[in-house]
């Protein structure tokens, strides 16, 4: 059906070849400039395909559209663009390219194992990233990988910010790969389930002091914009005085002003506040002050000091604002409850990682909603000298049952782990009792990364991320014919004639 | 009810009614049970009457899946088994079974030989390494069994109906693998061949810095001693029969040098042993197939390298029998599956990865006429998935040992879930 759409709509040859060559000498003009090359590059249409949109439809012959880095349409009886380069997909099946949920791809050491502690809220996953690992790349590829949330590591406590990256190329820096789609998409905490119990207290009272931290840190921060705002205002009204008033009794008043602002002085400024943050408890500083700005010898008032920045208490603060998602890695019961009364000590939005004795306190979580992201369950075992000795077989079910609702990621343990994130999904959906396993790892994958309306799905507008396989994609035979990121061909399976 | 308390003790908590061939209620449940003592006493006889109808050697029961797993590996749809006394009696089209009662097994579901899991410590206690004595072909595995393990219940509900377990590989000679079913009836063991293929490893793990060798070069030494004793018929006579073709062996060779020294120093006999190795079985099926016997590689996990996970395909294109070890208990009880997944999505044949489960690890231990295999005259431990056992979102919907379904009981089937 579709060649035929494609035979009746084309122009005659000559118009058509004449049409490329100017438009090619147009993409020649315009490529130094990337947003006139991507509109005016050819279009792609995968044709003959399977296409599961993840989005409830499945297209039997049907034909996926690529502009640009975007999908411009998907269906069954389309019209290809003019001029577009028509790909056969031979009766292969079209999905989304999977998204690892927690991934270390790309990271040939984790960023953040090296030193222990807490307090490091400002290292970032991306940075880790390395965008050459070209052999890395095919190998997930192979398998139909095209995005990963990368994690900072799980060194004890705070352990950074993590990023989600598509595994798209930058057109002008080939062989470079990974686009960055959310810079500081999670801070995570690792409570430290696998150690000893002393430095998992440890561990718990770092992070909550961080927070706590955060918290003081932002009134010392809004006391300055208030001092600011008092000192702005002050000084309007001070050159006001100062038009009015003759320049002698000028002199006059502010000697006695003077006076007045060293006694008030004391303990109201901001620098005494950060000391207090920094050496002494919160109980030491005085909240209720009224606060006046310093004033010069001449009276005219003296901007208030500006407090030192701390980047990794920002990034803590956007947690509290709940601009910012927590991901708390845990997997003892004990460590999920303690967990529990963090989120809500501090009221930031959270996400359970690792969660081996999830099931545990199923009731609790699904009370506060609050999301699992499962570890590789093929790594986790029952072996009798198991630290988690409570971890069920069926722990995906027994969440789905009290109503909580969790995904599955690679673990973040081993980069080489994330190829196989759809036979993850396969295991959880077996031992779950249900649910589909490719969307688990495609659409329900993103929406869990909060980038639900960019990738995960077969729609136009969305990032033109997907796969070709030779078959139904979670048969193991199957094999990976192509892949698509960022509408470019990343990946191609030898033997594809 | 008397006969079922011990059960729970023993730790077979959740479901498995080893004695019960149809069972209308989960042992699961046992405490509501009791609660409802006298729902009992009603429900008994029925149970009494079950089971001497299958107990009864002349009963017939037909299973009918949508798929069987045949024992070439591919599978074949709408056809039934025909068990009598425990074994298969016949297999037959779907079409020609109508003088039997068919029990249908429901849509897409696939009927598969019991999976035997090779050289774990399936059931284990401890250690099973005895290191004081390099060649020690008296030493048996068997004795390193615990049939009331917790492991032998994960491993039969996730389709392990039998289990090979081996000496460690610390010696020269390890001494005797045993075989057995994972279903330990009444804490008994049930076991398939007690002196199984004797062990022998070339390797790192045979030096020891205690004893005798310490190095390959010593290694080596003592085993081109022991076989050139053995040729004489000077050795145990356990490892005398192995020479003389008499008795059957695996040697676990872990690197590609450890195949290659083995090549040498056993020379024409190494098509004698079936070899355990993974590592470099990429390099390995080049030059492999020759061998009559089979090799045993894995387990895979999800980090396993490229290299490794290529070997299976490799070596089974080669014409080498493959079978699979799944690593359980220290990998998931879906680790022979897992392992069977990531072989073929590294470019093995399906059917050679559903055989690398069945009925190769069969004949590894010895037992090929017994198990391993959907054919007339072999014993019906069967498993039912929900789909094609290499996908590893099919379930378990059922294990049956020698005809008798021991999991899941009949009201929990439910929550077996899979594929509606």
């Amino acid at each position: 059906m579709v060649p035929r759409h494609i035979r009746r709509t084309a122009p005659s040859p000559a118009l058509a070849r004449m049409i490329a060559i100017g438009l090619a000498g147009c993409c020649v003009i315009m490529a130094p400039v990337p947003g006139w090359a991507q509109l005016l590059s050819r279009p792609v249409a995968i044709h003959n395909a399977r296409i599961l949109t993840m989005d409830g439809d499945e297209i039997h012959n049907g034909m996926l559209v690529i502009q640009g880095e975007t999908i411009s349409a998907v269906g069954s009886h389309i019209v290809p663009p003019l001029l577009a380069q028509k790909v056969d997909a031979q009766g292969g099946t079209v999905t989304p390219g999977l998204i690892d949920v927690a991934s270390l791809l790309g990271c040939s050491s984790p960023p953040g194992s090296s030193s222990g502690g807490s307090g490091q809220a400002v290292q970032r996953a991306e940075d880790a990233f390395d965008h050459y690992a070209t052999l890395d790349f095919i190998e997930v590829f192979h398998h139909g990988v095209t995005a990963i949330y990368l994690s900072p590591g799980r060194s004890p406590g705070i352990c950074g910010t993590g990023a989600i990256l598509r595994l798209a190329p930058d057109p002008g820096r080939d062989p470079f790969l990974g686009i960055v789609l959310r810079s500081e998409a999670a801070l995570a905490i690792n409570l430290a389930s696998t150690s000893q119990p002393v430095a998992r207290l440890k561990t718990l009272a770092a992070v909550r002091k961080q927070f706590r931290d955060a918290l003081e840190y932002r009134k010392v921060m809004e006391d300055y914009q208030e001092d600011v705002a008092e000192y702005q205002k002050q000084l309007k009204e001070w050159h006001a005085s100062q038009e009015k008033k003759g320049v002698g009794k000028d002199q006059e008043e502010n000697q006695g002003r003077t006076q007045e602002s060293d006694t008030t002085k004391e303990g109201k400024t901001t620098p005494s506040r950060m000391a207090a943050l920094e050496g002494k408890t919160a109980d030491e500083k005085s909240p209720g002050e009224k606060k006046e700005p310093d004033k010069g010898k001449d009276g005219k008032p003296q901007k208030p000091q500006r407090p030192e920045r701390k980047p990794d208490l920002d990034i803590v603060l956007k947690t509290l604002d709940r601009k910012l998602p927590v991901r708390i890695l845990a997997h003892r019961s004990e460590d999920i409850l303690n967990a529990i009364d963090l989120a809500e000590e501090f009221s930031f939005d959270w996400i359970l990682e690792g969660a081996s004795e999830s099931h545990l306190v199923a009731k609790e979580l699904a009370a506060l909603k609050v999301p699992v992201i499962f570890g590789s369950l093929a790594q986790s075992s029952i072996r009798r000298d198991d630290i988690f000795r409570r971890s069920s077989m069926n722990s995906p079910q027994q969440l789905s049952e009290a109503g909580v609702p969790w995904f599955v990621g690679s673990g973040a343990e081993n980069p080489a782990n994330t190829r196989f994130i759809a036979l993850d999904a396969q295991i959880a959906a077996a031992r779950s009792g249900g649910g589909n396993p490719l969307e688990a790892v495609t659409a329900r994958a993103a929406d869990a990364l909060g980038v639900g309306q960019q990738i995960g799905r077969l729609k136009p507008g969305f990032f033109a991320d997907f796969v070709v396989w030779s078959g139904d994609p979670l048969d193991p035979a199957t094999k990976v014919r192509r892949v698509y990121a960022g509408g470019r061909q990343v990946y191609r399976q030898p033997s594809d004639p | 009810m008397g006969m079922m308390i011990p059960y729970n003790r023993y730790g077979l908590d959740q479901g498995i009614r080893p004695d019960a061939p149809v069972c209308r209620t989960s042992l699961f449940q046992w405490i509501h049970w009791l609660a409802m003592a006298g729902l009992l006493v009603i429900q008994f006889p029925s149970h009494g009457m079950e089971a001497t109808e299958s107990e009864n050697p002349g009963s017939i029961q037909v299973l009918q899946a949508d798929w069987i797993v045949q024992p070439d590996g591919t599978l074949k749809p709408d056809t039934a088994i025909v068990i009598q006394g425990g074994k298969i009696r016949e297999i037959l089209a779907a079409a020609d079974v109508k003088e039997y009662e068919v029990c249908p097994m429901g849509k897409g579901t696939v009927l598969c030989p019991g999976l035997i899991d090779l050289f774990g410590t399936v059931g284990a206690v401890g250690q099973t390494a005895e290191m004081a004595h390099v060649v020690d072909p008296d030493a048996r595995a068997v004795d390193a069994i615990d049939p009331y393990h917790k492991d032998l219940v994960a491993a039969l509900r996730s389709g392990i109906t039998s289990a090979v377990v081996s000496p460690a590989p610390n010696n020269l000679v390890s001494g005797t693998s045993v075989c057995f079913r994972t279903l330990a009836k009444e804490g008994k063991l049930d076991i398939l061949r007690k002196n199984g293929p004797l062990v022998f490893s070339i390797g790192e793990s045979v030096w020891q810095r205690e004893r005798i060798p310490t190095s390959r070069i010593g290694l080596l030494d003592q085993m081109r001693t022991l076989v050139h004793r053995a040729q004489a018929g000077e050795a145990h006579p356990g490892i005398n029969a192995v020479f003389a073709g008499q008795a059957d062996a695996v040697i676990f060779c872990e690197q590609g040098q450890d195949v290659a020294a083995a090549r040498d120093v056993l020379g024409d006999r190494m098509g004698q042993f079936a070899v355990v190795h993974s590592q470099d079985a990429m390099d390995l099926a080049t030059k492999a197939s020759q061998w009559s016997r089979p090799v045993v590689v894995g387990p895979y996990t999800f980090s396993s390298n490229r290299r490794e996970l290529l070997g299976a395909g490799l070596l089974s294109k080669n014409g080498v029998d493959v079978a699979f070890r799944g690593g359980f208990p220290n990998a998931p009880p879906e680790g022979l599956r897992i392992t069977a997944a990531l072989a073929v999505r590294f470019g093995m044949d399906p059917a050679a990865a559903r055989r690398a489960m069945t009925v190769i690890p069969a004949r590894v231990a010895g037992v090929e006429d017994r198990i391993g295999a959907i054919e007339p005259g072999q014993e019906a431990d069967l498993v039912l998935f929900s789909g094609d056992p290499l996908r590893l979102d099919s379930t378990i919907r059922a294990v049956f040992i020698q005809g008798v379904r021991t999991y899941p009981a009949a009201n929990q089937e439910s929550s077996a879930g899979g594929e509606q």
